[in-house]
């Protein structure tokens, strides 16, 4: 008798009777020099080498592969995954030219769809990711102390994220899974790449494979009353958030404690109908009480309060009211906000300032009381925006206006300096191409011309494209 | 890295229970157990590598074997997977399949497993069939009335020829008894086979995945690699 692998190449058909032990199993499938060529995408026709195998999946696995001398991801779908369906989404995709923004090019997005002859199967190319770089929070978890994401890169991390969620949502997509093996960060910068896209579809097509991983699966998806969509996307953004500021999930106090066994039938409910976030004010039935948990309980106590709030809302009424989620917008809002107010404690440790904070703001390490600057108050039409003035600070378009999100580059508006003729006097300088008007104490106006400064005085305000900005303390 | 203070973040753990339960029996002697003590020792730093990324998994292995008799191997005390080393297992008599089951459930009883944890992993390798088929059957009954042995992932793993195994007993061994038993009718089929199987369910019984419907059962446990097979009479063109 013969024994065939279709995964590979044939097996030795010896029973045991007659072998040795095997020193090495096979590979999953052997590649030397296989070629994949590209059927449709950016340049049908293109040549790629497969090269090594990387990782492997539910649908798929994902190999290095060449192209000339550039190095790009090759992903080939199991042959009982990739079906018409799955071919016809990722035909889209490669059709489709995600590197225009920068909240685009953070999706590590289909490029061409390949053939891979030599295995009877199809898959697409993709640019590859250096994983020395990025990780995912599982990996950033298990190498506490060796690798730290400050709270400041967190912030970038979280606003980055929601505005590529947002840029996506806004296309007419929903990404349907969201989790944190698909979300890679790069902790020295705060910078993240979104991975496993072949699963973007058209928001409220059902067709997809994928519904989600069940730790961020929405109540409604968990019992099967919705599809994956654009407000299923803001529940998991809203877990993979929470997780990244706690490490914890949100739905995890006693109500999953008490659960012995923690099998899909337990997520079920405790993700599902009856799921209580840990910290709902009106609801202690799901408190994180156990001392495992402490670590949860002492970062929601040094969470900014801004994000505390979101949180709240996100996973109270947002939680079974898909249309009440906190949207992408507020999450970029508040994010650029506490990585603007990033400030360092005497005792090192980097502290963010929250304007929705009451109180003196105290650090989280010594739990001394810290000095704040003084601010500058953007009355933006919706929410303000508040920008610590410190020496060199800079005064972008996005604080102006941040719910168009963050340019690339940022456009430089303005920035503190010290005034040349007074020492200990400072001024924001105009480094913008049009006026502003300074309107001081005592009601007068002033022009405020390019590269000239309007002084740091306590109230006053000043006129900046049609936005009305108070120094405050 | 900064050597500023770090925000306390800490992750909650949950306990992963794997038990391997392997036979050792005489007609296991020769390339059979060779290849058996090889597939595992490269499979530990295998679903090392797996779990590495979940620190909220901590997993604890301990081994049956089982001849004549069951016995520890390694165990009854658990031993958390970065200390496990797998001792050369030799061979023995008989196939006293019910007896390690025995030994296992004693050990999957409420008040000896965690009170928080995940579904714990059961992986069966035989050769043969059990020596006393009527108390294997006992013995697996009990095991699925124990709370975490009904929701612990099962595999088991028939090693050799279709006319030495008892396929329809290794299947009911399985979680999933819709779920082909996995076959090793050579030595690079076991050691695949041990590797994907305790890897897999490893990941399946704690870490979370993307799922692609509604589960049927309680670990959602990925399709093993396919084989085809060429026998001598493989029917008409179809």
């Amino acid at each position: 008798m013969v024994r065939l692998s279709t995964q590979g190449r044939p097996q030795k058909g010896v029973p045991f009777e007659a072998t040795e032990v095997a020193g090495k199993t096979r590979p999953h499938m052997s590649h030397p020099n296989v070629l994949a060529i590209a059927t449709s995408g950016s340049t049908p026709g293109r040549e790629y080498t497969i090269l090594r195998r990387l990782a492997g999946g539910g649908q798929g696995e994902v190999y290095l592969a060449r192209d000339g001398d550039r190095e790009v991801a090759l992903k080939v779908y199991h042959a009982h995954m990739g079906g018409a369906e799955q071919e016809a989404m990722v035909r889209a995709q490669v059709r489709e030219d995600m590197s225009r923004t920068p909240d685009q090019r953070r999706f590590v997005w289909p490029r061409d769809l390949v053939r891979v002859a030599a295995w009877n199967r199809w898959g697409y190319v993709m640019p590859l990711v250096d994983r020395g770089r990025f990780l995912d929070l599982g990996e950033l978890q298990a190498r506490r102390g060796k690798v730290v994401m400050s709270p400041r890169r967190n912030a970038e991390a979280g606003y980055q994220l929601s505005s590529s969620m947002r840029a996506l949502h806004l296309a007419g997509h929903c990404y349907r899974d969201i989790s944190r093996n698909n979300i890679l960060f790069d902790p020295a910068t705060g910078e993240i790449r979104i991975i496993d896209n072949d699963n973007v579809g058209v928001a409220g097509d059902t067709q997809s494979g994928v519904v989600g991983t069940p730790e961020y699966m929405a109540p409604e998806i968990i019992t099967g009353r919705a599809a994956p969509s654009s407000e299923t996307d803001l529940h998991a953004l809203a877990v993979l958030l929470f997780e990244m500021w706690t490490w914890h999930h949100p739905l995890h106090g006693d109500l999953e404690c008490r659960v012995h066994c923690w099998d899909l039938p337990a997520k079920q409910r405790i993700y599902g109908d009856q799921a209580v976030f840990i910290f709902d004010p009106r609801n202690d039935a799901n408190r994180p009480n156990d001392p495992d948990y402490r670590g949860v309980r002492a970062a929601w106590e040094i969470m900014p309060e801004t994000l505390r709030r979101l949180f709240t809302a996100a996973f109270t009424e947002g939680l079974h009211t898909p249309a009440r989620r906190v949207t992408e917008g507020q999450w970029q809002h508040a994010f650029l906000q506490l990585f603007d107010g990033a400030l360092r404690c005497p005792c090192g440790a980097e502290l963010l300032w929250d304007p929705a904070a009451a109180g003196p703001l105290r650090c989280w390490n010594c739990k001394k009381a810290v000095a704040v600057p003084p601010r500058l108050r953007i009355d933006t039409g919706a929410a303000p925006f508040h920008l610590p003035l410190v020496p060199d600070t800079q005064l972008l378009g996005h604080h102006l206006r941040p719910s168009h999100g963050r340019g690339e580059p940022p456009e430089l508006v303005g920035q503190v300096v010290p005034n040349p003729g007074v020492p200990g006097m400072w001024g924001l300088r105009n480094l913008s191409g049009t006026p502003w008007t300074f309107v001081g104490m005592d009601g007068a106006t002033r022009l405020v011309p390019p590269q000239r400064s309007a002084p740091l005085t306590l109230g006053a305000r000043v006129m900046i494209q049609n936005r009305t900005c108070t120094f405050e303390s | 890295m900064s050597s500023h203070p770090t925000m306390p973040f800490e992750v909650a753990r949950r306990q992963l229970h794997f038990l391997w339960l392997v036979d050792y029996s005489g007609s296991m002697q020769g390339a059979k157990i060779q290849a058996l003590n090889q597939a595992i020792r490269e499979a530990i730093p295998e679903i090392r590598a797996a779990v590495a990324n979940h620190p909220e998994v901590e997993v604890l292995m301990r081994a049956i074997r089982f001849s004549d008799i069951a016995e520890w191997h390694v165990g009854p005390d658990p031993v958390p997977l970065d200390q496990f080393t797998w001792p050369i297992l030799g061979t023995d008599n008989y196939t006293n399949t019910a007896m390690a089951l025995e030994l296992a459930a004693g050990e999957l009883d409420v008040a000896k497993m965690p009170r928080r944890g995940f579904p714990p992993v059961l992986l069966l390798i035989s050769d043969g069939e059990a020596s006393d088929a009527g108390r294997y059957r006992a013995a697996l009954q009990n095991l699925l009335t124990l709370p975490w042995g009904k929701r612990a992932v099962r595999i088991a793993i028939g090693i050799g020829q279709d006319h030495q195994i008892n396929e329809r007993e290794l299947r009911a061994f399985n979680s999933d008894v819709e779920r082909p038993l996995l076959r090793a009718h050579n030595v690079a089929e076991l050691v695949e086979q041990i590797k994907w199987a305790s890897t897999a369910a490893t990941v399946a019984s704690s870490a979370g995945k993307s799922a692609t419907g509604q589960a049927t059962q309680n670990v959602l446990l990925p399709q093993a690699p396919a084989h085809v097979m060429l026998i001598p009479n493989g029917g008409d063109v179809f």
